[in-house]
């Protein structure tokens, strides 16, 4: 059952005990715990893993780790996620995953039929293709056939994401070599350290190689640095944790994959230290030759890991293709693991071969290269040529690829920091660095690990003394000395022919061919190449191909590489899931909400409850048993305009402002006068942003001298604020205003409707509130049913209403003693939509419908309150400037549409005869109106004031609607109910 | 819960937003003997008493909710002959108090504010992202006091219940 074909009896860093069943492809498959799924796959013999993105050709697992450009999956049930390298999968139980890019299977891809037309679909075929006669026509069965996994539709049953913060004195990306050491002096020093590495376990390059330290295994050294680490409270280590992108001020964003914490699922780390240091490591870059992606074909250093440290040689007969020194280590280590190595061939000379190939009894082809690879869904055979251009054909099933070692360098880049092109590494090294970053080890184009090794210790320590710390003397740990490294540059084989599948970029199907095609056409940067052929887009960002890209730019451009230069590194440098950058902020949270202190009263009797504006949650309406929604809202605006109702009003926004300077900054920000307001009395105004366009409306009281409440609209209350501290401090920093939000601070039930005033004396008042006494706009302080308030006599509705402010305290007894009171005279609670009725019936204004920030005053009718006894207003400067031009203006009007009772859309356009062109209006508001017993409408409209009584055209969609314009006002237009 | 922590959502407290200048603010709430914070984003305490420095010229005194009446008397708040002003705010806010071993971790997940003693010591108090809103963080000896606007308060309730178990 748990047969493994390719794994070693033994060996390894996994744990044979625990055996770990998996599905991949509906096929079921055992690991041990400790491997991933590639190393599973592989050990099963399952080569043939995926197909690539456009032209669907067989692919199989190329790399280990991040640099994966081949084998994307897709995982299914609890652990749902789209597009994650199969290197970076960890085991466990129960883990199923499929291919993606592929139907019904990898093995049959009935999208393989591309391959068959692949001489028509080269780079930038859709450019030239898809053009005529619309793009859009093309654009969904592309996006369809180009996509890789889907997003998952389940959620995660208890468990979640969680995003967290982090600060210290230094950040090491990297556990390997030299990751380890700077932490180790870092942690010595006193330093507050974070160590991230990606991999499961620390050690990096030491996990699978045969490297001494002191005498010992190096991974002894590297258990030894982990428990000193580990037993320091100030130092932090997250594993199977990748660092992918690199912010301002030395911000970096962490994803944790298996964090330790049950119920979280990934974490998302914000990590901000003063001082990051940067130990990547390098990347193994390919070598391009005709069928460089059959599947049995990877990199070395990836084959090495399997073969170390997951005991998985997934191949029998094995071939080595090399421009460099490093991937000898692989033949000395297949050698330990007695396995076959048919051959190394080597692109360099005989001569610049040295102390690598000691000791090996396998043929060398020194200054060969691979012409072709053979074999359709798995690697047969490959041809190799010498210089004079003899082939041979050698028979193998795995062919280990080494095209040197790029750096690392992506977190540095995306640092802002400079890159600069190393000839003797053939690749881009760190250069100048702008924040506040080191690079160190391979990151830093160190190869040679002794070197590396001296250079971090003076790197790190440097560092740490900038910052204050004292590094205690560190004995610097004897490392065996490796072959030095060598490479000699091959971006690609020689005598490759046109129409040679020789991939540059394996992720995203792209081959020599389409570079040389997009230089012949004229995209000769680097950034337009990227773009044309999209090499070194996507997942992969370029990490195993794009310097190969460079290197032949150069070549065809006769220009140095470091000429050519790099794209720009962009975040993130692996596959990220959403999830870990949303964190906690899903589910129930995903938006901020509000509530009041009468919220649990409205759900409890049935209240139909969303947003409102500035994240209140507001009762929308209250349904009635077997009627509709209009029938509720119907009712509720009945019981307002016939007898009485009540609703919530506490979202409100509410400001408390005093100071002496107060009443002058009033006057400055709304447009009418407030100065001389007396005390008790309130005045509605209109606030403009410094444009002219109305920014807010609400009623300001004076509560005392120098002392007011203002109210603004609940949607735009914060936005106020901001705009009042604007203003006081920028344009006013020497007056005395001290603004207070008291929105929370005071709750609001609004008595409104011709009975409201009985509702107020059957509510045990204990002032005078007739009208003579406590008249419209008038403030007073009371106490109502035993309970201190404050009562404004402002209305919404146009009926005679009263607004009973409390402290929230004692909002739900008051609320209570309200419902009580008013049962006599059948009170309802109203909600959102039945005031949007009403006001609308009384052609008040709201932000967003009428004042939707293109109107001023005099558009909305209310020249009037554009006061001239003052010196200056905000805003109105620029209503006198726009309209001193003379040009027609959009104008409120009221629209009576002739729609057999049903409402029009709002936002509907009103268009000239109806046509199809240019609007000259549209429907702000539309209701059915109970006070009139049809449907009505607010609207702006082109000239406006000028048409009443003129028939306008609405569109709504495909319909035309006739309406007659009139004034816009539905309801006791002369305001007396409401002063009643 | 799967973090060490006890998170609880606190009854009413005295909250009062005092706004002016140094002196005068300093003279009219001399009788509590309760001196002023001397750096920014600090409080100074008291017998419950928290008077913390928010903002130039801002601070909030937060106390018991039993000192209330006494406070609302004593601190004459609707009297204009002195040069500050202070507004009773004790319904606006909600109070929470995240206290026990791994407090820190709660507090790094709910918010941006960087706790290490260094920077946010013992006598900490300053305004700050939570959960996305803007709370008063005030630093204990065993955690923390937050106080976020009341209308957020069921809000924060989910988000403490969703980072402490995972479930929503």
């Amino acid at each position: 059952m748990t047969q493994q074909p390719y794994r070693h009896q033994t060996g390894g860093m996994i744990n044979r005990s625990k055996s770990i069943q998996f599905e991949f492809n509906n096929k079921t498959y055992f690991g041990y715990e400790g491997d991933t799924l590639a190393s599973a796959l592989l050990a099963n013999g399952v080569f043939l893993t995926a197909r690539s993105f456009k032209y669907h050709r067989p692919r199989g697992i190329m790399g280990a780790g991040v640099e994966e450009p081949s084998c994307l999956v897709e995982l299914l049930g609890e652990h749902a996620a789209g597009n994650h390298a199969a290197t970076t999968v960890q085991l466990r139980d129960g883990l199923r995953a499929k291919s993606v890019n592929c139907w019904p299977s990898p093995n049959f891809d009935l999208m393989g039929i591309n391959q068959l037309f692949s001489r028509f679909l080269p780079a930038g075929f859709y450019y030239k293709t898809f053009m005529w006669p619309n793009w859009h026509l093309f654009e969904p069965s592309i996006r369809r056939a180009a996509g890789l996994a889907a997003a998952p539709d389940d959620r995660i049953p208890d468990h979640h994401y969680e995003t967290r913060y982090w600060y210290g004195d230094m950040l090491i990306v990297g556990g390997g070599t030299c990751g380890l050491l700077a932490a180790l002096i870092a942690s010595r020093s006193g330093a507050r350290v974070m160590l991230v590495d990606d991999h499961p376990d620390l050690g990096g390059y030491l996990r699978t190689s045969q490297t001494m330290i002191d005498g010992k295994s190096a991974m002894d050294w590297v258990k030894a640095v982990i428990a000193e680490l580990d037993a320091n409270p100030d130092v932090t280590i997250l594993k199977d944790a990748t660092a992918w992108g690199y912010r301002e001020d030395n911000q970096l964003l962490i994803t944790e994959r298996n964090p330790s914490e049950d119920h979280v699922f990934q974490r998302g780390w914000k990590v901000r230290a003063s001082q990051v240091v940067l130990a990547t490591g390098a990347i193994e870059r390919n070598l391009i030759f005709a069928n460089n992606d059959r599947p049995g074909i990877m990199m070395a250093s990836a084959v090495q890991q399997y073969v170390n440290k997951f005991a998985v040689t997934p191949g029998r007969r094995v071939a080595i293709f090399t421009n460099n020194s490093s991937a000898y280590a692989l033949a000395h280590d297949l050698h330990a693991a007695n396995k076959e190595v048919a051959a190394i061939i080597d692109s360099r000379p005989l001569d610049i071969i040295g102390a690598e190939k000691d000791g090996l009894d396998i043929p060398v082809y020194a200054n060969h290269q691979i012409i072709t690879a053979h074999g359709s869904k798995h690697l047969s055979a490959i041809s190799i040529s010498d210089a004079d251009g003899k082939i041979t054909r050698l028979d193998c099933d795995l062919l280990a690829v080494s095209g040197g070692w790029n750096p690392a360098v992506h977190l540095f880049s995306q640092s802002r920091g400079t890159l600069a092109f190393d000839d003797d590494l053939a690749s881009f090294v760190p250069d100048k660095a702008i924040q506040k970053v080191v690079s160190i080890g391979a990151a830093d184009g160190n190869m040679n690990i002794a070197d590396a090794m001296t250079k971090t210790t003076a790197k790190v320590t440097a560092n740490l003394a900038q910052n204050g710390f004292d590094c205690p003397a560190l004995t610097m740990p004897k490392i065996d000395s490796a072959p030095d490294y060598n490479l000699q540059p091959l971006w690609h084989v020689d005598g490759l022919k046109p129409g040679d599948k020789a991939f540059v970029d394996i992720q995203n199907d792209v081959t020599l061919d389409d570079i040389d095609l997009a230089m012949r056409e004229g995209f000769d940067t680097v950034e337009h190449v990227k773009r044309y052929t999209t090499a070194g887009m996507g997942i992969d960002q370029g990490k195993t191909g794009n310097v190969n890209i460079i290197g032949h730019m150069a070549e065809v451009s006769n220009k140095k590489a470091g000429e050519i230069g790099t794209t720009t590194f962009r975040s993130p440098f692996t596959p990220v899931d959403f999830g870990s950058i949303a964190g906690q902020r899903n589910g129930k949270v995903v938006l901020p909400f509000r509530h009041t202190p009468i919220t649990e009263w409205n759900k409890k009797h049935g209240a139909v409850m969303y947003e409102a504006g500035a994240r209140w949650q507001r009762p929308g309406y209250f349904p009635i048993e077997g009627g509709t929604m209009q029938d509720a809202i119907n009712a509720e605006a009945e019981a307002v305009r016939f007898g009485v109702g009540v609703y919530d009003g506490s979202p409100l926004g509410k400001f408390d402002i005093s100071g002496r300077d107060a009443a002058a900054f009033i006057d400055l920000l709304y447009t009418n006068d407030f100065s001389n307001l007396e005390i008790g009395m309130g005045r509605y105004g209109i606030m403009l942003s410094e444009d002219g366009l109305i920014l807010d409306d609400g009623v300001t009281f004076k509560l005392a001298d120098n002392h007011y409440m203002m109210s603004t609209s609940t949607g735009n209350a914060d936005f106020v604020f901001r705009h009042m501290e604007y203003v006081l401090q920028v344009e006013c920093p020497d007056w005395q205003v001290w603004i207070t939000p008291i929105t929370s601070q005071w709750c609001n039930a609004t008595i409104c409707g011709p009975k409201a005033r009985e509702v107020m004396a059957a509510l045990d008042i204990d002032i005078d509130i007739s009208a003579e006494a406590f008249p419209f706009m008038g403030i007073r302080e009371a106490v109502v049913a035993g309970i201190p308030a404050r009562i404004c006599r402002v209305s919404f509705t146009g009926e005679v209403s009263f607004e009973v402010s409390i402290w929230p305290r004692h909002a739900e007894a008051m609320w209570l003693r309200i419902m009580e009171a008013g049962e006599a005279f059948g009170i309802v609670p109203v909600g959102s939509e039945t005031s949007h009725v009403l006001r609308v019936e009384k052609g008040f204004l709201s932000l967003g419908h009428e004042a939707d920030a293109t109107a001023d005053p005099y558009d909305l009718g209310m020249g009037w309150i554009m006061s001239r006894n003052k010196t200056h207003a905000i805003g109105r400067r620029s209503v006198d400037i726009r309209r001193s031009s003379g040009k027609p203006r959009r104008e409120l009007v009221g629209l009576l549409p002739e729609s057999g009772g049903e409402l029009v859309p709002e936002g509907a356009p009103i268009t000239p005869n109806g046509a199809r062109v240019a609007s000259e209006g549209f429907v702000s508001a539309c209701v059915w109106s109970v006070a009139n017993k049809q449907v009505i409408a607010l609207g702006l409209l082109t000239d406006g004031r000028a048409r009443i009584g003129e028939t306008v055209i609405i569109r709504d969609r495909e319909k035309t609607i006739k309406a007659t314009v009139t004034k816009p006002c539905f309801y006791d237009p002369k305001g007396q109910i409401l002063r009643g | 819960m799967s973090y060490q922590t006890n998170i609880k959502k606190q009854g009413l407290s005295a909250i009062f937003d005092i706004k002016g200048n140094t002196s005068a603010v300093s003279q009219r709430i001399s009788h509590l003997g309760l001196p002023m914070p001397t750096v920014a984003n600090t409080a100074s305490a008291r017998d419950g008493q928290y008077l913390c420095w928010v903002g130039e010229d801002h601070w909030i005194l937060l106390a018991p909710a039993d000192q209330e009446n006494h406070l609302l008397e004593s601190l004459a708040l609707n009297d204009p002959a002195l040069d500050c002003r202070i507004v009773h705010v004790s319904d606006a806010y909600s109070i929470f108090t995240v206290v026990g071993e791994q407090a820190d971790d709660i507090m790094a997940i709910a918010s941006p504010l960087d706790t290490r003693p260094a920077k946010f010591a013992d006598n900490g108090a300053t305004y700050a992202e939570f959960f996305g809103i803007r709370g008063l963080v005030i630093r204990l000896s065993d955690g923390y006091i937050v106080a976020v606007e009341r209308s957020y308060a069921d809000m924060i309730t989910a988000y403490f219940d969703k980072v402490s178990t995972g479930k929503s």
